[in-house]
């Protein structure tokens, strides 16, 4: 759907022109950025930076990373074809839930040194994570980062693969699906990603290592890999956006599904649908948001909900709508509804394996994050895992919830300004106790 | 890998998220226009604008290590600087009466130069004063910024239908006010 302007108000608005800021705006502005400010100087406003306020601006950044794809009208019925053949799964289990029991802290967070978190395996052997490595080239200027894998319970970080075929500086998403297959896709920022697949050896590292034919991009516009997720044993479903380069206004983005064949590299353009988002499950299931709020899985509406974004719980129980005043719990089975505690600014979301609950992170200020467990059939907060300064940007759950691995920026204080380089990230594991 | 050239925005975002300072503020001074223009029409005072977008910035630098790309840039400062102006406005009340003289008083579509307090005259802020934040909002992406529906819907995180609904609702409430305006003139 695309609004067309009203002239005559857009004349008018356009009358009052704005104004230039104070003369110290930008001085101000970078002494803050730097983190040296000085409040109360001169013309400038006093500065009101309530943790409130803090809140709501972390809440929309959360939204933004949160916010995913936006699909355009048209072509629904070939996601309804996707939702409703399921694939048996791949590598979590499927099964129903147990009730929740809350989940509790066991001692401090331990260090597992520096680099962030790409993942846990579906068996619990081992962890991989992004660190930095000469080997690797980098994108830009930025620190070289390469993949490493390190058994879960401890013992030597290894190489993945060569960091020439496997750049991790960038974003990087590691999806694993039946039999060993892997799929990752890696970015120097969001125009230039990759799609590589392989298979996991028994010591945790991948072989066969293949970048893979991405969709492409028409002339004049540039192609984002929104999400790369496995449909079926060798199969994965690529949602990409595309946008115009000029960046001129009214260029709204376009967004599309394509079908990845592994075997065969067949790359199939699913095309642009009446949906708005979509989350997929671990067997394949589709999540879809509708422009105008409806929520359905696997083909079934579950409801209207004023949402902007949709997750789903790896076994497809729940899908979790993020709406302008929190988050909602949809039980997939039932269609019932539950208002999430406290999560109006959720970041991130795993479910506890084998139970009815997931492990959400969340903004919970001005540079600080928490991880809390909240039972999802009654929407209530179990247990607090973690709470500290600092940023999580992702994190991983050990398959039988003994733990839970996240990495951890350092907070953005005045005194280290904002320049947070790849080693200073470090990894920590909490454990946990049932 | 691409190769080194001359700072493009993917470039530039690159290395804000590196933290970055300086190439952070090119990036704000590229689109600092179009958001002085919603800020100010949102708040309705320099120093409240001022103040929103400090705010906003600051909050940008401090996630943009967190930018996927998903959005355009401008898409993603576009949200950040009207939730923050939205935050304003809510925690505030409503912008203030005493600030609505700033502007020139608006006729017709066409400004007034002398700017006087004429019986019936309309006055544009005091007209945008009547709708709620959330039509507000709507109505000075889509009618003052130009932006499409899908976009406003990506800012602010609503589906296209509400876009919809609340456009129109504004636009009403506008017509009505600037057309009673206009008859009691």
């Amino acid at each position: 759907m695309t609004g067309e302007r009203d002239a005559e108000l857009g004349r008018l608005l356009e009358g009052v022109r704005p104004p230039e800021h104070r003369p110290r705006f930008w001085d101000d502005l970078h002494a803050e950025l730097s983190g040296s400010i000085e409040l109360g100087r001169d013309d400038a406003p006093e500065r009101r930076r309530s943790p409130w306020l803090a809140l709501s601006a972390a809440a929309a950044i959360v939204l933004v990373a949160l916010a995913g794809l936006l699909l355009r009208e048209r072509g629904g019925d070939r996601e309804a074809g996707i939702a409703t053949n399921p694939s048996p799964p791949t590598t979590e289990q499927a099964a129903p839930s147990a009730p929740a029991e809350p989940l509790r802290p066991e001692g401090a967070p331990r260090s597992r040194g520096s680099g962030r978190v790409v993942g846990i395996d579906p068996s619990g052997s081992f962890l991989y994570v992004a660190a930095p490595s000469p080997e690797a080239a980098g994108c830009e200027g930025m620190e070289g980062h390469a993949l490493f894998v390190e058994p879960i319970d401890g013992g030597e970080r290894r190489l993945v693969a060569p960091a020439t075929t496997v750049d991790a500086t960038g974003q990087i998403r590691l999806r694993f699906g039946s039999g060993g297959d892997v799929a990752m896709w890696t970015g120097c920022d969001g125009g230039s990603g990759s799609i590589i697949v392989g298979r996991q050896r028994d010591d945790g590292t991948l072989s066969d290592l293949e970048a893979m034919t991405r969709p492409s991009a028409a002339d004049g516009e540039e192609l984002i890999i929104g999400d790369v997720e496995f449909r079926s044993a060798g199969v994965l479903v690529i949602v990409t956006s595309s946008y115009r380069t000029d960046d001129e206004p009214g260029t709204a983005e376009r967004y599309r599904l394509s079908e990845l064949t592994i075997g065969t590299g067949e790359l199939t353009d699913l095309g642009p649908t009446a949906l708005s988002q979509v989350a997929v499950a671990e067997d394949g299931r589709l999540a879809t948001l509708s422009p105008d709020g409806t929520i359905s899985f696997a083909g079934e509406v579950l409801g209207r909900f004023d949402a902007f974004d949709i997750h789903v719980t790896k076994d497809g129980a729940h899908v979790l709508a993020q709406t302008s005043s929190g988050v909602v719990a949809i039980d997939t089975a039932t269609e019932a509804s539950v208002d999430l505690e406290a999560t109006a600014m959720l970041s991130d979301i795993r479910v506890v394996p084998g139970s009815r609950s997931a492990v959400l992170s969340e903004m919970v200020g001005d540079g600080a994050y928490r991880l809390v467990q909240i039972d999802l059939a009654t929407g209530q907060r179990l247990s607090t895992l973690f709470e500290g300064a600092g940023f999580i940007r992702d994190f991983g759950l050990r398959p039988d919830a003994s733990g839970v691995i996240f990495d951890l920026s350092p907070p953005l204080t005045p005194e280290e300004g904002a320049v947070v380089e790849g080693g200073a990230i470090e990894i920590f594991e909490q454990r946990l106790t049932a | 890998m691409r190769s080194r050239r001359a700072p493009s925005e993917p470039d530039l975002v690159d290395r804000a998220r590196q933290g970055d300072v300086d190439a952070f503020e090119v990036l704000l001074r590229r689109h600092d226009d179009p958001m002085r223009a919603l800020a100010h029409r949102m708040l309705g005072s320099r120093a409240a604008m001022d103040d929103a977008l400090q705010d906003a910035y600051v909050r940008a630098f401090r996630s943009v290590a967190g930018f996927r790309g998903d959005a355009r840039f401008s898409t993603w400062l576009h949200r950040i600087v009207a939730t923050t102006c939205i935050d304003h406005l809510r925690r505030s009340g409503r912008r203030a009466e005493d600030e609505l003289g700033e502007e020139p008083r608006v006729v017709g579509g066409r400004q007034d130069p002398a700017g006087d307090a004429a019986v019936g005259r309309v006055d544009l802020r005091r007209a945008l004063n009547r709708l709620d934040v959330d039509q507000l909002a709507v109505l000075l992406l889509v009618d003052g910024e130009g932006l499409s529906y899908d976009e406003v819907a990506a800012i602010l995180g609503i589906a296209n239908g509400t876009v919809s609904s609340r456009v129109t609702r504004a636009r009403l409430v506008m017509r009505t006010l600037l057309l009673d305006g206009r008859e009691s003139s």
